[in-house]
């Protein structure tokens, strides 16, 4: 875990322990947002509860600033974080398959697990199927090689494949958010109320 | 918009707006001019022209010779493997992108060590590891190989074993045995001149 291990602050061996605590952490709070709720998650999609829209961009958007407040007062150094490498047909692909699985089954990967641990069967059938889903992907794999390896981009960051200023790109986003939460509190006014 | 929103989202909105209007961040890639100043006095920036050519022999794959000298002179004469990067495109993205690269030690040379000097200074400051000078430049590699004189008889087998290796590295280089100058002029003296008296002398 970063910075703290490889500065030598804390010793290696204690990475899957912090992997452990950071993992219960994650799940105790998604349980206490009722992310372990499929309803919720389908709420989104029907449009009766947008919780899950408002708690992820909500995150997205404060660990932005946050990250580039740190950087800008030298605490933490933009250049060192991890950026994912960006497939982009595989991302967009995978992305709208990813979503189909949200609206059928009402889960993500992470919530299901977290559904599973509260006893409930559907997410528990989500999640075997979650793990037939990936055994069959390895038998497909010499199929989708080329679209999972192909239309690589590198490690970049959104604000330098558009060429513009990170700040600029930040602001835009909370303003997008900002503007999400305010139409999903429109429609959900005028969607009728599901109690669950 | 129910009331208790109203603090989150006013406090994103100005956060995120002070970021936009913040003054830009000072790159700190640069080094002091104290700093500076400390590792321009030092000679460990230096690479003998001795340690290169034994880097070369041995292809030693993390020694990357740069020669900053203008395409002109490259062409005419360069050391073997080296890359020609003139001292005009050193700022340049795809030079910034060859030096950057990880596990290289960059050795710059020019025709004496003032132009690969210079050029070191210039990517220190931008920040660069692990780039080095050719101490002497080419008029050294040319002292060092090919002009230098045998050590006396009287030196010590140090001395003899330097100059061995040089001799050495001069045949790896040109081809040429390297006791050939000695091996040819010892021959006129013996062949040609002699006979030439002897024959001389006969019809007197």
């Amino acid at each position: 875990m970063g910075p703290l291990i490889p500065n030598d602050i804390i010793p290696a061996d204690w990475n899957n322990a912090i992997a452990l605590l950071l993992g219960m952490a994650f799940g105790f709070v998604l349980e206490a947002s009722g992310f372990s709720s499929s309803r919720r998650i389908m709420g989104t999609f029907f449009g009766y509860d947008f919780v899950v829209l408002r708690v992820f961009f909500t995150a997205a958007v404060t660990s932005m600033i946050g990250i580039l407040y740190l950087d800008y007062f030298g605490w933490v150094d933009f250049g060192q974080l991890y950026i994912h490498p960006t497939y982009l047909m595989s991302a967009i692909i995978g992305g709208v398959i990813m979503g189909f699985g949200f609206a059928l089954g009402g889960y993500c990967p992470g919530t299901s697990y977290c559904a599973v641990a509260i006893g409930k069967l559907d997410a528990l059938a989500y999640s075997i199927g979650l793990f037939i889903g990936i055994y069959l992907f390895t038998f497909a794999y010499p199929l989708l090689e080329g679209l999972y390896n192909g239309s690589f981009m590198g490690y970049v960051t959104a604000p330098e494949v558009m060429g513009i200023n990170q700040y600029l790109f930040v602001f835009f986003v909370v303003i997008a958010a900002l503007g999400m939460f305010f139409v999903a509190t429109i429609v959900q006014r005028k969607v009728k109320k599901v109690e669950y | 918009m129910s009331r208790k929103y109203i603090i989150p989202v006013a406090l994103l909105l100005i956060l995120s707006i002070v970021l936009v209007l913040l003054p830009r961040k000072q790159d700190h890639s640069q080094m002091s001019p104290e700093e500076l100043l400390r590792q321009i006095n030092s000679t460990s920036r230096f690479v003998s022209t001795d340690e290169v050519a034994d880097r070369l022999i041995r292809k030693d794959p993390s020694l990357a010779l740069i020669d900053v000298r203008n395409d002109k002179l490259f062409s005419e004469y360069s050391l073997p493997g080296s890359l020609n990067i003139p001292v005009d495109n050193i700022l340049a993205d795809e030079s910034q992108e060859i030096l950057s690269q990880e596990g290289l030690e960059f050795v710059f040379y020019s025709t004496d060590d003032i132009l690969a000097d210079q050029t070191w200074i210039i990517l220190k400051r931008k920040g660069l590891k692990n780039i080095y000078v050719l101490k002497g430049g080419l008029n050294e590699w040319f002292r060092t190989f090919f002009t230098n004189p045998p050590p006396a008889e009287t030196a010590d087998s140090e001395e003899f074993a330097l100059y061995q290796f040089r001799m050495g590295v001069r045949q790896y280089f040109t081809g040429t045995p390297a006791d050939s100058p000695e091996k040819s002029s010892a021959e006129k003296i013996i062949i040609t001149p002699k006979k030439k008296k002897s024959a001389a002398e006969g019809g007197c």
